[in-house]
């Protein structure tokens, strides 16, 4: 083995480290709750009720499950990982709830309008 | 070579062989690529910009983390999350464009719904306009007829006074020919006079008065004797007897052109002659008011 081999078997932990910063990372208390209130502001805005919707909700929560119980494992590097993109999915699964009712509301308004349009003199 | 010197070397050197190679992007990038490109052709660049925005920077960090560590769970952890924000943009594209549809059918609703309303208001306040042209004329014909149903009444109630203030005297009866008033001649003239009586003056009086309020009527003026005498004298009588009545009308306001006087003499008996109540009752002045 050269002794450049031999330095970098001797630092691959480190620069592991340095690269992916691994190993005694914080328990994410702050992201949980972050990622947790995305998904409840999901919920209020309806996205059980559209289908693309449900399914990052869906995808929110079965990371939030994960993310919960590595977090008990004490793996809090993984668990951030997996409630960063939990958050992503519930902000997105609000996002198309959002969109979903706007485009109803929209559709109402303009079938009233079509209405008085329709009945007029 | 200082630990510090050697250790950046190797540090270079993986970074260098990690960077240069072509290794194909994971299918979380090649997602977040494509949605990011979609969400930037849509409606997100106009309506929902911020969220664009916050996209394209989760895309790029997605991309450097590819180029510094191209198959690390981070790169791909940071396309997830940069895939998940493009769509969001998309979606509050969608949003913003759904809301602006909505507000403008509220505003149209709002302005037909006025315009109707104005429309329907003006045209109660026109039938109301109507309605109340139709009660105004309806009243006032119905003004007129009582006025002329009042002054008709009037009028009739009047004759009827005078003519009842004179029935003591005259008899007054409704013929083809007209109103037929006959006064007794023992009334109106001494025996064998044409000179009227003074209160068969007063009598008169009031015909004449009651007449005038009918307005312009015709009159005729008869006078009618027995068979009593010359029939010449009779006629001559019963003229001159005709023209006092006609003078004292005129005198009282009748036109001239309107009366006429006759004598008729015995030919036209209302009783027989055979009798002196008979004879009495021939004995007469008839005036027609026709």
């Amino acid at each position: 083995m050269t002794s450049i081999t031999r330095f970098v078997h001797a630092h691959a932990v480190c620069v592991a480290a340095v690269l992916t910063g691994c190993g005694g990372a914080p328990s994410p208390v702050d992201q949980l709750a972050t990622t947790q209130g995305s998904i409840r502001g999901a919920e209020e805005a309806g996205a059980s009720g559209e289908p693309d919707a449900a399914l990052h909700l869906k995808l929110a929560k079965e990371q939030l499950g994960k993310a919960k119980t590595l977090m008990q494992d004490e793996d809090n590097e993984e668990a951030t990982r997996l409630l960063q993109r939990a958050e992503s999915d519930a902000e997105l699964a609000r996002s198309l709830a959002r969109r979903h009712s706007a485009e109803a509301d929209a559709s109402e308004a303009q079938a009233e309008v079509d209405k008085v349009k329709g009945a007029g003199p | 070579m200082s630990e510090t010197i050697k250790r950046a070397g190797v540090l270079l050197l993986i970074g260098a062989v990690l960077g240069c190679s072509k290794i194909p992007p994971p299918k979380e990038l090649v997602t977040a690529r494509a949605d990011y490109a979609k969400a930037q052709k849509g409606l997100a660049a106009k309506l929902a910009p911020a969220d664009l925005d916050t996209a394209k920077q989760a895309l790029d960090a997605a991309e450097a983390a590819f180029d510094a560590e191209p198959e690390e769970q981070r790169t791909r952890d940071l396309a997830y999350i940069a895939d998940r924000r493009a769509l969001l943009a998309e979606a509050a594209g969608g949003t913003e464009s759904a809301n602006r549809r909505r507000e403008a059918a509220e505003r149209a609703y709002k302005e037909v719904t006025q315009t109707e309303l104005k429309l329907a208001r003006a045209k109660v306040a026109k039938s109301k306009e109507q309605l109340e042209k139709e009660r105004r004329e309806r009243e006032k014909a119905e003004v007129a007829r009582d006025s002329a149903e009042r002054a008709r009444a009037s009028m009739e109630k009047d004759l009827r006074a005078a003519l009842d203030s004179i029935k003591e005297i005259a008899s007054i009866k409704e013929e083809a020919r007209g109103v037929v008033i006959t006064l007794s001649g023992a009334v109106l003239f001494a025996s064998g006079r044409a000179t009227l009586l003074p209160i068969a003056k007063s009598k008169l009086d009031q015909v004449a008065e009651s007449i005038k309020h009918q307005g312009s009527k015709k009159l005729i003026v008869e006078g009618h004797t027995d068979s009593v005498g010359p029939i010449t004298a009779n006629m001559r009588l019963s003229q001159q007897r005709a023209d006092a009545v006609r003078e004292h009308l005129i005198g009282r306001g009748i036109p001239s052109g309107d009366i006429t006087a006759v004598g008729i003499g015995p030919d036209r008996p209302v009783a027989e002659n055979t009798s002196p109540e008979g004879r009495a009752n021939n004995r007469r002045v008839e005036i027609i008011v026709k």
